[in-house]
């Protein structure tokens, strides 16, 4: 109580001396007051945004406007707790320059997983009762931690708009900073001596700094735009550990030297779900340019590496578009757009020791080569025209030509394939009439075999393989994803203003999608959603929402179940 | 072509075409600006003290508006410089005789694009050239209350349009758009013409510019997270935990199967391991179900990727578990 005193106090200070300022503008005010909640039950998921403790409040909002000459300044802020506020100030000084200044925090509550239902005992004969050897075991070091995280965004951008009518017409230069803090739960999982589950808080303290520059130029009918932005993700946490198990037997805790041979640790304390520093560099060129007042090309270039600093591991992405625009009369246009990009992700040597290494029947190689699964080259192709009707109607047809090329993803069991194409046409019409506003769009998209686990599902039995039979041999043969290979969606809004401040609108949107290419079945999916919502501007800051919306949702999946043999 | 080029420079260099040149484009440039001078009575131009006479809120709206930054101290005819000559208008108070949001907005769109033509090549391109957004359906200009001199606040003026998505925030994972304004719609859809001209067409991109922790490049990978993050999220809310598009295991077995120690029975009764007698272990029949048919993450932890093996050999240590 008497913290929220002081808070209050503090508040209504502050208030009292945005009240002081001269009010030639009637924008400006400061609103003081105090909030609380009283928190009976867990509000962790219901509460994902706040602190569901109870707890009282002061908060403040205010915003403060100056212009003096040409100099603008706007200052606005919003206070609710110590982990949720933002502010922002903006200067201008006439059109030739432009600070803001962003200050955003606000609190994410994240669950805590209790882990309750991993524990149990395997039975050999449930007939009888008999126990068996498979224990599941969990502990949770911190049972009463709370997990959070606080997100801090610091954002600052100057904006220069040379009045000279040099070549520059824009620059700016930025820079941002992005904190996590606070705790967050991990687990560790061992296995073999019992499938043991550990879990604890560890502390999260991240922080990304991005700084950018950005220049547009125009060059006679030309305009040229070029950024770079430079990343840098900084892990400040120390890494948690945790203590594996021994592999053994986990009933006559014998077999450590087998179990430890199928086994990369065991008997070790060791780091565990820690996030290496990465940072990323990122160039990016455009350029349009109006060749005559009907045909307009615009073409654009990006060169981007991200990195893993701790493993030097480099990610290299190239992307380029072109795309010619032509406005064959006042109520046709046609655009042609090309787009590639490729992604070179560096490959890893990931050295192990060999299966069962030193044991009978042992010895196969496991060491490999990850080839990432980044690797890829994306074309698009893409043409689109619009048609007025007339002032207020327009039809727009698109043809979208896709293909994904992935250097070492299969997505097909059957060949072996790595390509994905897709083929997509739509046709919407929009309508803007004085107080109405409408659209209908229908589209359908072919996709000659989108993202899957090609080796998803299904082990073959080996009730007849006469070698020896380890789980790496048994590879899966059935494919199984959730993404269609035929798409097709429809969908549509009204909306009419009833008046000035209140309109009604209705949508309604339906996805029906198939896959039949798969080896294992045919999947399935259908969406409806609808609704009818009702807006009104009860004053400046004030909107009234009224709105029933209902979403349904339905797809058929395989639930393949393997039966254990050992 | 040369040729032709020399020819003209000498045809100039004539003092006597000079000066008639002078005077030609003299004379053009007067009967060309002449009409300006008297434009306030010629055009039917009634001034800012006019307009106050009725609209006196507005007016004064407009000078704390960003807008007024362009117009010089004093300027009479600021109002009519976007709303059209406003004699008539003044004359017989008739609201059609205006370019106004509500009658004539077409006209007064028009009037928009004076100062912003580059709305017609690359900005807003998606909302203006292919569905026909127009001006007035998202900007007011005379209240200076919201960024970009929006009508209301960002995120309700795009779901006033965008319905589904609104609901969908409001389910009980969401990111912190509608409810609590920790975000806005253009933290991640840059509303700049780039939605067309993308290059960043991996919509990862915008996903890891706020996550930066699954950016990686990570040695064991998840083939979907390279792929696109809207495979197993909807980013703009969802019934399951964590944005996932359906809860776990079902999300997982879409391409997995169930772990195999799934159909193993269950011992009913409480237990020691003899490694671990201070494990003690409650079960029942269906403890094993309820262990590996839950939530896979439990175990599989780092599901976005990671740098350190997993223990299982056989599974070459790509089990993403630690």
């Amino acid at each position: 109580m008497k913290r929220l005193l002081v808070i209050l106090l503090i508040f209504t200070l502050s208030a009292w001396c945005f009240a002081g300022e001269p009010k030639k503008e009637n924008a400006n005010y400061a609103i003081i007051g105090a909030h609380g909640s009283s928190v009976t039950k867990d509000g962790t998921r219901a509460a994902e945004y706040d602190e569901a403790t109870t707890h009282a409040e002061g908060s403040l909002k205010f915003r403060w406007l100056k212009t003096d000459g040409d100099v603008k300044v706007r200052w606005e802020g919003e206070v609710e707790s110590h982990s949720d506020m933002r502010f922002k100030l903006i200067v201008n000084k006439g059109r030739w320059f432009k600070s803001t200044t962003t200050y955003n925090k606000f609190l994410h509550r994240l669950g805590h997983d209790r882990l309750k239902n991993l524990e149990g005992r395997e039975s050999v004969n449930p007939d009888i009762n008999k126990p068996g050897g498979k224990f599941v075991t969990h502990v949770d070091y911190e049972p009463d931690l709370e997990y959070y995280t606080v997100y801090e965004n610091f954002r600052q951008v100057f904006d220069f708009n040379p009045e000279n009518g040099g070549v520059f017409k824009h620059v700016q230069a930025g820079f941002n900073a992005l904190s996590r803090k606070g705790y967050h739960q991990i687990n560790g999982l061992s296995h073999c001596d019992s499938c043991h589950i550990q879990s604890k808080g560890a502390e999260t303290d991240e922080i990304t700094y991005d700084f950018w520059v950005k220049a547009d130029a125009k060059i006679g009918n030309t305009d040229v735009s070029y950024s770079a932005t430079y990343s840098k993700f900084n892990n400040q946490a120390g890494k948690s550990y945790f203590y594996y198990d021994i592999p053994r037997h986990p009933i006559k805790g014998n077999l450590i030297e087998e179990l430890g041979s199928r086994t990369l640790f065991g008997g070790q304390i060791l780091p565990a779900d820690y996030n290496n520093d990465n940072e990323m560099f990122e160039n990016k060129l455009s350029i349009e340019s109006v060749i005559t007042p009907k045909d307009t090309i615009y073409a654009k270039l990006l060169y981007s590496t991200q990195k893993n600093k701790a493993l030097d591991l480099q990610l290299d992405t190239k992307a380029g578009s072109l795309r010619y625009t032509r406005k064959f009369s006042k109520d046709f246009r046609f655009d042609a757009y090309f787009s590639y990009y490729t992604l070179d992700n560096d490959d890893y040597y990931v050295d192990l020791p060999d299966w069962r290494a030193g044991r009978p029947g042992g010895g196969q190689p496991m060491s490999f080569l990850r080839q990432s699964a980044y690797n890829r080259d994306v074309s698009y192709f893409k043409l689109r025209g619009i048609y007025k009707l007339d002032q207020n109607q327009r039809l727009t047809f698109i043809y979208r030509y896709q293909q994904i090329d992935r250097d070492y993803l299969i997505v097909n069991y059957e060949n072996n394939s790595t390509e994905t194409t897709k083929n997509l046409f739509k046709i919407r019409y929009d309508a803007r009439f004085e107080g109405v506003k409408a659209f209908v769009q229908a589209s359908y998209e072919d996709i000659d075999h989108p993202f899957e686990a090609y080796n998803g599902i299904y082990e073959p039995s080996f009730h007849n393989y006469q070698g020896t039979l380890w789980y790496y041999k048994r590879e899966r043969t059935g494919e199984a994803t959730s993404l269609p290979n035929q798409d097709f969606k429809l969908n549509g809004s009204f909306t009419v203003d009833l008046n000035e401040n209140s309109s009604l609108n209705m949508y309604a949107s339906y996805r029906d999608g198939e896959n039949d290419e798969l080896n294992t079945y045919k999947m399935d999916l259908k969406y409806k959603n609808a609704g009818l919502d009702y807006f009104v501007q009860l004053g400046e800051t004030t909107v009234l929402t009224l709105g029933y919306d209902y979403s349904n949702g339905s797809q058929t999946t395989l639930f393949a179940v393997p039966i254990m043999d050992g | 072509m040369g040729f032709a080029v020399i020819n003209l420079l000498k045809f100039l260099k004539n003092g006597e075409v000079m000066r008639r040149l002078i005077l030609i484009c003299l004379t053009v440039g007067f009967v060309l600006f002449f009409p300006s001078l008297s434009m306030s009575a010629d055009r039917g131009l009634v001034g800012e003290e006019t307009c106050s006479g009725c609209h006196e809120e507005v007016v004064n709206s407009f000078d704390k508006s960003f807008h007024a930054t362009y117009f010089k101290k004093g300027d009479q005819f600021k109002c009519e410089k976007c709303h059209g000559p406003g004699s008539k208008h003044a004359e017989e108070e008739d609201p059609s005789l205006i370019y106004g949001p509500e009658n004539n907005k077409f006209k007064l769109e028009k009037q928009c694009l004076t100062c912003h033509s580059n709305v017609l090549h690359g900005l807003k391109e998606k909302h203006v050239i292919e569905f026909g957004v127009g001006c007035t359906d998202c900007h007011r200009v005379h209240q200076s209350g919201y960024k970009g001199n929006l009508k209301m606040e960002e995120d309700k003026l795009c779901t006033s349009c965008h319905a589904k998505e609104r609901a969908q925030f409001l389910l009980p994972s969401h990111h912190p758009v509608i409810k609590e304004h920790k975000m806005t719609c253009t933290d991640c859809h840059n509303f700049d013409g780039t939605e067309e001209n993308k290059l960043d067409e991996r919509v990862n991109a915008k996903c890891l510019k706020c996550h930066p922790q699954y950016r990686g490049p990570f040695v064991f990978e998840h083939a979907p997270v390279a792929e696109n993050c809207t495979i197993c999220h909807n980013p703009h809310g969802a019934v399951a935990n964590n944005l996932l598009k359906k809860n776990e295991p079902f999300l997982c077995l879409q391409c997995h199967q169930m772990h195999f120690h799934a159909t193993l029975p269950g011992f009913n009764g409480v237990s020691h391991s003899p490694n671990h007698p201070d494990r003690p272990t409650v079960s029942d029949r269906y403890s094993f179900k309820r262990a590996f048919t839950t939530k896979c993450t439990q175990c599989h932890t780092r599901i976005h990727g990671t740098d350190l093996p997993s223990e299982g050999l056989s599974g070459q240590g790509k089990a993403l578990t630690r």
